[in-house]
């Protein structure tokens, strides 16, 4: 079975099946869990969160949606640096769209990409294998059979991550 | 964090549904050919739901995207299936369709202008009909990438200040047929305030 998450989503996946996500300006997170041979993936779409965020919103930020990926992974924080972390995305689709509001958009992806890396170190989670930046959209895809994680962009093979 | 009224929401809708109808007129002109705008959706959405609502989409699209400024802040995205957006460059340069297989910068021209065309009239209509002043629509960007990537970075902006989004989403046909065209519009919450 093949399932997909969107923005400010996140799920896990067991073999045999395969979990996707597409990915713009967001950041798609992948942690494996060797112990419990278990999958996670949050597609993240900002760096920090607000005092007001509920739980339902917790996919949303990356300071969020990591603990949360963690407690669906069943993978206790204090264990967390037995996993293995993978990233993609955070790039800048629209450079030459220029406002106010779009000027600080356009930071989002690598704020998004920092805050990212930064609390999945904090974890002592090792990331083995990132793509991420440059103006193009992504898919990021888990095959938790074959255990690898793949990463396709348009014009481009699918590269093992 | 911001939000939108339901009498908001019931405005806009008449509004998109009656700014459609002056694209229609626009763009059948702009291509010498019958084109209907039909208003698909007008809702406040989940920005998680934004992919799944808006299904069908075509794996990889040309993206256009205009930013807008003035008394409506937001993007206008158009979606334009591969195939169409060939087939509509050899139709305004008056050529045989299957001409045109990959872009040039003149093919990237006839779609930037098709945009600027097609979203000006949709946005001047829907700003008279919203009794705003003035709405300014950005030149429009070309993209040509993965279709869900394109929507994703057009809304991403507003998901700092909101924690729903408003798709506004219209739908090209042709003899009651779609072209494979799709228009998104995402407006800023906090400009929706002159929208009573």
């Amino acid at each position: 079975m093949t399932k997909s998450i969107y923005m400010g989503q996140l799920d896990v996946v067991r073999t045999p099946d395969t979990l996707k996500t597409t990915l713009g300006s967001c950041v798609g997170l992948v942690l494996y869990d060797p112990q419990t041979d278990v999958f996670g993936m949050a597609h993240i779409m900002l760096p920090k969160s607000e005092s007001t965020t509920t739980a339902a919103q917790a996919g949303k930020y990356a300071d969020t949606a990591i603990p949360a990926l963690l407690a669906k992974m069943l993978t206790p924080p204090s264990e967390a640096k037995r996993l293995r972390a993978k990233i993609a995305g955070g790039a800048n689709m629209f450079p030459s769209i220029a406002s106010q509001k779009h000027a600080e958009a356009l930071q989002v992806g690598n704020q998004n990409i920092e805050s990212t890396l930064e609390i999945v170190k904090s974890l002592g989670i090792v990331v083995l294998g990132s793509d991420l930046g440059g103006f193009h959209g992504r898919e990021l895809v888990i095959d938790a059979q074959s255990g690898k994680v793949w990463v396709r962009s348009i014009g481009a093979e699918p590269r093992e991550l | 964090m911001n939000s939108i009224s339901q009498n908001q929401l019931a405005l806009l809708r008449k509004s998109t549904e009656d700014a459609a109808k002056g694209s229609s007129v626009v763009f059948s002109k702009w291509i010498g050919a019958p084109v209907e705008v039909r208003m698909d959706m007008v809702e406040v959405i989940p920005f998680g739901e934004i992919v799944a609502r808006s299904e069908p989409l075509e794996p990889v699209s040309f993206g256009l995207a205009l930013l807008l400024t003035g008394d409506l802040t937001g993007t206008l995205l158009f979606l334009i299936r591969e195939t169409t957006g060939y087939e509509l460059i050899d139709t305004l340069l008056k050529q045989k369709h299957g001409t045109t297989r990959s872009m040039t910068e003149m093919g990237r021209s006839v779609l930037q202008e098709t945009g600027n065309i097609v979203g000006s009239s949709f946005i001047n209509s829907l700003v008279k009909e919203l009794s705003l002043d003035r709405v300014i629509p950005g030149p429009p960007l070309l993209l040509h990438d993965m279709t869900q990537s394109l929507l994703e970075s057009v809304a991403l902006p507003y998901a700092a200040t909101q924690d729903e989004v408003l798709l506004v989403n219209l739908e090209f046909l042709s003899s009651g047929k779609s072209l494979g065209w799709k228009c998104f519009l995402i407006p800023d919450f906090q400009s929706l305030s002159k929208v009573q």
